[in-house]
């Protein structure tokens, strides 16, 4: 155990298992500084899930390796961090990292890339349980071959063996989640999880997440830019627009019908079964302000935000 | 498991078709040459019937005579055998290619590593390393680096590590670069590993495919570069055989007995080509692995 961490742990139960205050990330790159997300605020609960939208490079993915302690190290980072109960962007980043790396399972978006193509399945999902719990190789083995058992991988003992290319798309996620799994995390944060899944495979792939994450009363994120794939399977969904948190809800909220013009545009664009054949689905005019824009005005970037939501609607008024 | 094996090693099987018969022919004689070269290196003590690499077996300069194992390629300027001095030479050779390869992989593997890994400081680092080595000409830098480390076995066996470790700085950093982008080093990450952990359980598995089929082409320049330094003089001090040595005794005499002077080209070209033929069919196997994958 983490030093600090039995203090945390006694009113864990009032206290969110994540908690971000005011965080900020800049990127020095050479075309300038990227401002990745400006001042985000966040919470999940012990045993809930929280879904994260927004478009692509609104921040949802930097959001999460910020939290995480993944970003590049020309990445500025302000703000703070606490998981449960401790001050992660305050610890070295030696302790920083076996604490998260125990505690957080994530799952990456591409399946066919975020397993080495040149290390067999079974020595891949060791290494984690070799190193944070200190399991000896067999153990190691027979503790991954339940996993993929758990997590619907036929066979699993016997393709601990073989290597991520002979593994369907579908097949891998469920490896990469059983990889997740390993060290019985707190938090479990699937980015983009579904986004490189046929849609069939999605829905077996988020089952299985709601399943095990109800198994386990682990906390949950699920990242995506598809509104489809948080309805019903988070408690509370936020939505990113360039790289703030513009809406905040309880999923079925959110769903009901919500003022925000954002969310309202967003869900404009989803086609429904009614929508007649070729008829032309809301878009909004423009694009999302520049990661490089400092956008020092608030008020400004406000109406500027406004003005680019409230388009799609006027468009399908 | 076996079931799995069978269709991994079929896939293999089947995917080989396309590097092509040629290809494949070239790499099984190329794989049958070397072993030929290398069990008889090993061995050449023991062989019966090999004279020694110094010993005087005939006249001057004879033509192959196929009644004993000595004169089968026949007898060099001062009637030695020339299928003894080849088989000894081939254990300087072969080890000068193996060591000084190593060398090249080592300091290759490092430098493009970090270069690769941490970018910034450290790729500006590798790549002046690299550029430097690939701007001045080898053969002067060799020269120069025997001259300093001094003209012993292991004074040429890592100055031509030196000489070839920019091609290993330059492979490597691109496949490290290109690796370390892809998410499964972002996982190992969140798992909390760190750098050298990453760098060497998670990337350098990755860099095998990719460095097997440059090793034997190093292995065919070292083995040419060995015997341009012989030919000049500056190689392996006589009286130890070596190949590019014997090519230079031979070339005084070439007019008048080209069979010298054939001996030791032929093994040198057929080696060369050996490695070339299996560093290519490597190449084309890899590439399509890493294009599957």
């Amino acid at each position: 155990m983490e030093p600090g961490e039995g203090i945390a742990a006694r009113d864990a139960a009032d206290r969110p298992l994540l908690e971000v205050r005011g965080l900020r990330c800049e990127i020095d790159t050479t075309a300038g500084t990227a401002y990745v997300l400006r001042g985000v605020d966040l919470e999940v609960p012990h045993g809930r899930t929280l879904g994260i939208v927004g478009e692509s490079g609104s921040g949802k993915s930097m959001l999460l390796k910020s939290v995480l302690d993944l970003v590049p190290s020309t990445a500025h980072l302000s703000g703070s961090v606490e998981f449960d109960g401790i001050d992660v962007r305050a610890m070295p980043a030696g302790q920083r990292r076996r604490m998260l790396g125990r505690r957080v399972g994530i799952v990456f978006q591409n399946p066919m890339t975020s397993l080495n193509p040149v290390v067999s399945i079974g020595v891949q999902m060791a290494e984690a349980s070799r190193f944070h719990l200190g399991l000896g190789r067999r153990a190691a083995r027979e503790l991954a071959a339940d996993l993929l058992d758990q997590v619907g991988v036929p066979n699993a003992a016997k393709r601990l063996d073989d290597y991520p290319h002979q593994f369907s798309g579908g097949m891998r996620q469920r490896v990469m989640i059983a990889m997740a799994l390993t060290c019985e995390p707190d938090l479990l944060v699937a980015d983009e999880a579904t986004t490189a899944l046929d849609v069939t495979i999605q829905k077996q792939i988020l089952d299985l997440l709601q399943r095990l994450q109800e198994e386990r009363r682990m906390a949950m994120i699920i990242v995506s830019h598809d509104l489809s794939i948080v309805a019903g399977r988070t408690d509370e969904v936020v939505v990113m627009y360039a790289g703030r948190i513009v809406e905040r809800r309880p999923t079925d909220e959110l769903f009901r019908g919500t003022p925000h013009p954002y969310v309202r545009a967003l869900r404009a664009a989803i086609p429904s079964l009614d929508t007649p054949a070729h008829a032309r689905l809301a878009t909004m005019r423009g694009a999302p302000p520049s990661v490089f824009d400092p956008r020092p005005d608030p008020a400004a970037a406000e109406i500027e935000d406004l003005a680019r939501w409230c388009s799609a609607l006027e468009e399908s008024a | 498991m076996t079931a799995s094996r069978t269709t991994a090693i079929t896939t293999i099987l089947g995917r080989r078709r396309r590097v092509g018969r040629a290809g494949r022919v070239l790499f099984i004689f190329g794989v049958a040459w070397l072993a030929l070269l290398v069990l008889a290196a090993v061995f050449a003590d023991v062989i019966p019937g090999l004279p020694g690499y110094e010993e005087k077996i005939g006249s001057f300069a004879q033509g192959p005579d196929l009644s004993t194992l000595g004169t089968l390629l026949g007898t060099d300027g001062v009637g030695r055998s020339n299928l003894s001095r080849i088989i000894y030479g081939a254990r300087v050779s072969l080890m000068i290619a193996v060591v000084s390869t190593l060398i090249g992989l080592l300091i290759g593997v490092v430098f493009g590593m970090l270069a690769g890994y941490y970018r910034g400081v450290a790729e500006g680092v590798g790549t002046i390393v690299a550029n430097t080595l690939s701007a001045l000409p080898p053969l002067i830098m060799l020269l120069a680096l025997v001259a300093a480390i001094g003209t012993s076995l292991w004074g040429i066996t890592i100055a031509l590590g030196v000489v070839i470790s920019d091609i290993y700085i330059r492979v490597t950093k691109g496949a490290v670069l290109a690796n370390a982008q892809r998410e499964y080093v972002l996982a190992a990450r969140s798992l909390g590993a760190s750098d050298l952990r990453i760098m060497l359980r998670e990337i350098l598995p990755n860099l095998i495919p990719v460095l097997a089929s440059v090793v034997p082409i190093t292995m065919a320049v070292v083995v040419v570069v060995e015997g341009s330094l012989s030919f000049l003089g500056y190689g392996i001090p006589a009286p130890n055989p070596s190949w590019g040595g014997m090519i230079a005794a031979g070339a005084d005499t070439i007019r008048r007995y080209p069979g010298v002077i054939a001996a030791p080209v032929i093994t040198l070209f057929l080696t060369v080509f050996s490695f070339n033929a299996i560093g290519d069919y490597l190449g084309s196997r890899t590439d399509r692995r890493t294009a599957q994958i």
